[in-house]
């Protein structure tokens, strides 16, 4: 009797864990896309973005039970995998000093400002980095940027401000 | 920020938006649901470490971790599958592929991705020194149309160095030609460092190569456009898989064919390889427009319960056969290949005659205006494509001209260009090229010969290869 108690909580367990695991993965997958877009646009290869959406899943399912406020987990979620993306290019970095140059099939064009926006953009220190590229290339709000960074909003536009001036300089 | 900064902000944001559309659902979900597996082993090994202490949950959560770090380990559900591959490419065993942890922080595309992550690549770890450099061809997957190969370039010099004239060898009369080079963190090797590399080489369909190749490069001190001092031309004699993917490469023959605009388009053969999918066609001789391209060309594969479409990777050089990326459902039940239309015009159309001493242009598109310069000796054509938008700037073909042109005489010269650029101007998507006109002597007018430029006729169409 007390064995099948305890297979039965066991399965009951091992359901509910499916369970949560499965609403984890849905809500991520809902986000998948724009969390890839993200990792894109600091990576730039496919393949490294889609390793840091795998990465930044691995982190959020650990990281999980930290997080009290639900409301907040799209921020939360893009903090992760902009650290992620962070942490490929600090390795980028350290495997590969010079500067990022690729040379393309022999039929496709280069794009030169492209090069010279990646040169500054690594140049950039990385919170106006962030603030510029949430704000340019994925059209968020200074609000939207302010709880993914988790600044007040003021600190965001001045980000913003010192972000673009700072890139103008290195263009 | 000036406009201008503004603007070139602005058309980096749209590019890049353009290029994360083109990774597949199915691909996003596997890296989430690989991701949330790994979290799960992580948080198991740290509770083993951090909590009881039970031998078994232990001796569990080691081999989960064991598992999660065997080279290209996957999530459980899809064990099965890797099995069936390496069931299926007994040459190779698994002990001698490639494995995606040794190339852990080195951004490449994703066809070399997939084809080490698939356990694709053969392990070759062949080595040659010269001058200071190490060169290491270290894997390389071949089908019947293209190698990939994958190698390291130790710099022992005092100075950074490139390398240009990559390709491979397999013997005099051996086709191969070299298609690109995916250089992820630079071009550069710096002194004391090592890149790795990865290339892709056309192969010949139907040609039987050899086992004996020799994969070729050429070192180059300086800097990637900025050569300095000698060149030091290195090879790695190695031994190919020719075969090694055959037994997983399925052949569709079909004879399936799209009407666009009354224009037919027959399908011929469907190629779908472990590395790449290639899809041979032939346009109707008897069509009324000329053909350059297919727009929005998709593959839709399908199995009783999934469905894939991979990515289309581009049309191959100076052959009517577009290349998609690999895909991984197997057991395949069905495929469509449809297209939202094509680029076509009339024959008549295709003829821009043009003083090349002036640069006007007594017949052709009125989009087409030209430019001379004297004293360079270049001709510029700029070919004004249409609305800017995120369609066209995806779509549209490029603006090509044939290698030579027929001067008033009926004499032909070369026709070399020099550089084209494809550029935003007032919302307008502009072509520009410069060709360098070497010959003095051109009698006028000269006959010029379109071979690619954007005419869209949108006629979406679909049919059922398999």
């Amino acid at each position: 009797m007390e064995k099948a108690v305890e297979e039965a909580e066991r399965k009951e367990r091992g359901r509910s864990a499916n369970a949560e695991e499965e609403l984890f993965f849905q809500k991520i997958s809902e986000r998948q896309r724009k969390l890839y877009a993200i990792a894109f646009s600091y990576l730039r290869r496919e393949a490294d973005a889609l390793e840091a959406v795998q990465e930044a899943s691995c982190r959020a399912w650990i990281k999980r039970k930290k997080l009290n406020n639900p409301d907040v987990f799209d921020s939360w979620l893009i903090r992760i995998v902009i650290n992620c993306c962070m942490d490929e290019l600090r390795r980028r970095k350290r495997s590969f000093p010079a500067a990022e140059i690729e040379e393309k099939h022999a039929e496709e064009m280069r794009s030169n400002d492209r090069i010279d926006l990646e040169r500054a953009f690594e140049r950039m220190k990385p919170k106006y980095r962030h603030t510029v590229n949430l704000k340019y290339y994925h059209g968020m709000t200074t609000a939207e940027i302010s709880k993914v960074l988790g600044r007040p909003e003021g600190t965001i536009k001045t980000w913003l401000r010192e972000g673009l001036k700072q890139l103008r300089q290195f263009l | 920020m000036t406009k201008r900064e503004e603007e070139k902000l602005a058309r980096d944001a749209e590019q890049m938006d353009r290029d994360s559309r083109q990774v597949g659902q199915m691909e996003l979900k596997e890296a989430v649901k690989k991701g949330i597996v790994q979290g799960r082993k992580r948080s198991a090994r740290h509770r083993t470490v951090y909590g009881t202490g039970a031998a078994a949950a232990a001796a569990a959560a080691i081999i989960a971790l064991s598992a999660s770090l065997m080279p290209g380990a996957d999530g459980p559900g899809e064990a099965s599958d890797r099995s069936a591959v390496t069931a299926a490419a007994p040459q190779v065993p698994e002990s001698a592929k490639e494995k995606m942890k040794d190339y852990r922080g080195i951004g490449m595309d994703s066809k070399y991705y997939k084809a080490i992550q698939g356990g694709h690549m053969s392990s070759l770890n062949q080595t040659v020194k010269k001058d200071g450099y190490t060169l290491t061809l270290r894997g390389e997957a071949m089908d019947e149309r293209r190698m990939l190969v994958a190698f390291s370039l130790k710099n022992e010099t005092d100075q950074p160095v490139f390398f240009q004239n990559t390709n491979v060898d397999f013997g005099t009369g051996i086709y191969t030609k070299w298609l690109s080079t995916d250089m992820a963190a630079s071009p550069n090797v710096a002194p004391g460092a090592t890149g790795t590399y990865f290339s892709e080489i056309q192969l010949s369909p139907g040609t039987n190569y050899p086992e004996a190749a020799t994969f070729q490069t050429t070192v180059v001190p300086g800097e990637f456009g900025k050569p300095v001092g000698e060149k030091t031309a290195m090879e790695v004699p190695f031994k190919a898989h020719p075969q090694a993917l055959n037994p997983q490469i399925e052949t569709v023959k079909t004879e399936a064919e799209l009407v666009v605009a009354g224009q037919r388009i027959r399908v011929e053969n469907l190629e779908i390889s472990p590395i790449g999918i290639y899809l041979d066609y032939v346009t109707d001789t008897a069509n009324d427009k000329r053909i350059f391209s297919l727009i929005e060309p998709k593959l839709t594969v399908k199995n009783k319960s999934q469905t894939e479409s991979p990515n289309f990777l581009g049309k191959e050089s100076g052959a009517n056969t577009l290349i998609f990326d690999s895909v991984k459902l197997e057991n395949r039940d069905s495929i469509l290949f449809s297209v939202s239309g094509i680029s076509a015009v009339d024959p008549d159309q295709t003829e821009l005659i043009i003083n090349t001493a002036t640069g006007e242009i007594l017949k052709g598109n009125p989009n087409i205006k030209a430019a001379v310069d004297p004293d360079k000796k270049t001709l510029e054509l700029h070919y004004t494509v249409g609305e800017y938008n995120d369609f066209v700037a995806r779509n549209a073909v490029q603006f090509n001209l044939g290698e030579t042109f027929t001067d008033a005489e009926g004499k032909a010269h070369k026709l070399v260009s020099n550089s084209m650029i494809r550029e935003k101007k007032e919302d307008k998507l502009v072509e520009s090229t410069v060709f360098k006109l070497e010959e003095e002597k051109i009698a006028q007018p000269a006959v010029l010969e379109i071979t690619a430029y954007w005419q869209p006729i949108m006629e979406p169409q679909e049919i059922e290869i398999k």
